[in-house]
């Protein structure tokens, strides 16, 4: 028994240290962390936990799957699926999160749950439970060859977007005043408004911004999965949501490398975990949650009085 | 006779059943201060914060330049001409001086803001904050962070200033400070109204002082009674 489990060990860790899997796991890292900005982002600025952000994924998903139907090109698609998503997001801000946001954060989250079940009920309705295919974007599933080996393109096309959407949103949160103003309202909404800050504005540009990188997350899940249907990037969500949780969600850093951490893990397991156990993926990634959660419950990457604070 | 700057007309200010301030009316003209002084309690802080659209007026309105800021957002009321200088100083701990004053701008004026740089205007003001620029507001003294609290409601260009207890938990020498530097203040035409606990030193600084009691003006002084110390105790006790 002893030697079969060291055995099986053994080729977990053999194919966890594979390149091709430590790159779909840095890949799929990187599309967590993207989500656990937008979430994180809005969280920051509005104290607003969005359990609707994977329905606006999913719309997004639908928007390319219906492009995709329609024989359109993928430039087109692309763009509606910005469109959709975008649309989606200020409605959403306009018409709920801004009315709502004097309210207590309990009523903010059931308020969210309220529109994540009606997004994904009018997409059951419009699509059917079996959805629809998104299949122009699927070459970059193919592999690429870097010296010896094979990697999937989208791996690499996941990790250089990631990258350059987290540069962009260092550069406009540190170096333009909507930027500061945003960080401002994230720390003291109140004090925000007081000295001139235009709270609707702020909420607006986060949530904005929380939408563009939803639509690109459903174009790099899309790839991936291209079978969209009503419950389309819901565990996604759910899982970064606790990868925002174990990371530390006051802080959209530490919330961000949370959300890697734990598509990073997912990725490992996933490409390591034998074939007959990947059913068992979500109970390892949740059992690595409730143990760090157990030993750091302020957030992972969160230290000291930063645990506790809001930013 | 010029308008005032700021004209409160009878507002009534409560919470559930009670009212904290009742029929207050002042007026603040340019280039001078009113004081606003009075016990814990006494519905200061109160009026501030309806001047600055955080609790709604129950009656009356406040005017800037004849103009209703009832209803309006406090961030409207800050792009006005409002500044508030809030008790606690309220600043961005984790941000640098420089980037606190930056958001000062926030509040400009569309209409009416000066050609001058208005950092550039606080840093000749304040030259402690341009030697500390880059460094994160939180990690100041207390003394500094009042200064810098004023410099980022003097950045926005107000025509005018409400400063909440500006000396609260400050030295002697840098209350000093904070009241000479709100003479040059009113020096360079602003309206300030000061709200604060040290009745004594408001009454000598200011141009005239109300005292609130239970959320009505009772009494008015000016700076010759500040020396009159039975007029200020009773003044208290009214």
């Amino acid at each position: 028994m002893s030697v079969l489990l060291a055995s099986g060990l053994g080729d977990f860790l053999t194919d966890a240290v594979d390149v091709q899997v430590q790159v779909d796991a840095i890949g799929l890292g990187a599309i967590f962390a993207l989500m656990a900005v937008g979430i994180g982002l809005v969280f920051g600025v509005l104290r607003l936990v969005n359990f609707a952000y994977g329905q606006l994924i999913m719309a997004g998903a639908f928007a390319l799957a219906f492009a995709s139907d329609k024989g359109w090109p993928v430039g087109v698609g692309i763009a509606l699926c910005f469109a959709v998503v975008i649309v989606l997001s200020l409605a959403m801000e306009r018409a709920v999160f801004r009315p709502l946001r004097s309210q207590s954060p309990a009523v903010m989250l059931i308020a969210t749950f309220a529109v994540a079940f009606l997004l994904q009920s009018i997409a059951l309705l419009w699509f059917g439970p079996l959805g629809k295919t998104a299949a122009s974007l699927a070459e970059l599933n193919r592999p690429v060859s870097i010296g010896e080996v094979d990697v999937r393109k989208i791996a690499l096309v996941a990790i250089v977007t990631a990258a350059v959407c987290l540069g962009l949103l260092v550069v406009l949160l540190n170096r333009t005043s909507l930027g500061l103003h945003m960080r401002a309202a994230a720390m003291d909404f109140q004090t925000a408004r007081l000295v001139g800050v235009r709270a609707n504005l702020v909420s607006a540009a986060a949530v904005l911004i929380a939408g563009v990188l939803a639509a690109i997350v459903a174009v790099l899940l899309t790839v991936q999965f291209p079978t969209v249907t009503p419950t389309f990037a819901l565990r996604e969500t759910i899982i970064v949501l606790a990868g925002v949780v174990v990371g530390g969600m006051t802080r959209l850093l530490s919330a961000t490398l949370g959300g890697f951490a734990i598509g990073y893990v997912s990725g490992l397991l996933g490409g390591a975990l034998p074939t007959a156990q990947s059913q068992y993926l979500p109970t390892f990634v949740f059992g690595l949650v409730i143990l760090v959660l157990l030993l750091r419950p302020g957030g992972l990457f969160l230290r000291g009085r930063a645990a506790v604070e809001r930013v | 006779m010029t308008e005032p700057v700021l004209r409160i007309q009878g507002i009534s200010v409560g919470f559930g059943g009670n009212l904290v301030v009742r029929e207050l009316s002042l007026e603040v003209n340019l280039g001078e201060i009113v004081g606003l002084i009075g016990p814990n309690g006494a519905g200061k802080s109160t009026t501030l914060h309806a001047l600055m659209g955080l609790v709604p007026l129950r009656t009356g309105d406040v005017l800037l330049d004849g103009r209703s800021l009832r209803r309006r957002s406090p961030e409207r009321i800050a792009r006005s001409g409002v500044a508030l200088v809030p008790e606690g100083r309220r600043l961005f701990g984790e941000l640098t001086v420089e980037e606190n004053l930056r958001l000062g701008l926030a509040g400009r004026r569309k209409n009416g803001a000066s050609d001058d740089d208005p950092i550039a205007d606080a840093y000749e003001l304040f030259p402690i904050l341009d030697e500390f620029r880059s460094r994160a507001a939180g990690v100041l003294s207390g003394g500094q962070q009042q200064q810098l609290a004023i410099a980022r409601a003097l950045v926005a260009e107000p025509s005018v200033l409400l400063l909440d207890e500006p000396s609260l938990g400050l030295a002697p020498t840098v209350v000093d400070l904070v009241f000479s530097t709100l003479a040059t203040i009113r020096d360079r035409g602003l309206a300030i109204l000061l709200v604060e606990q040290r009745a004594q030193r408001t009454v000598a600084l200011a141009d005239r002082t109300h005292v609130l009691a239970n959320g009505e003006l009772r009494l008015t002084l000016t700076p010759k009674d500040a020396a009159d110390t039975d007029r200020m105790v009773a003044a208290y006790l009214s």
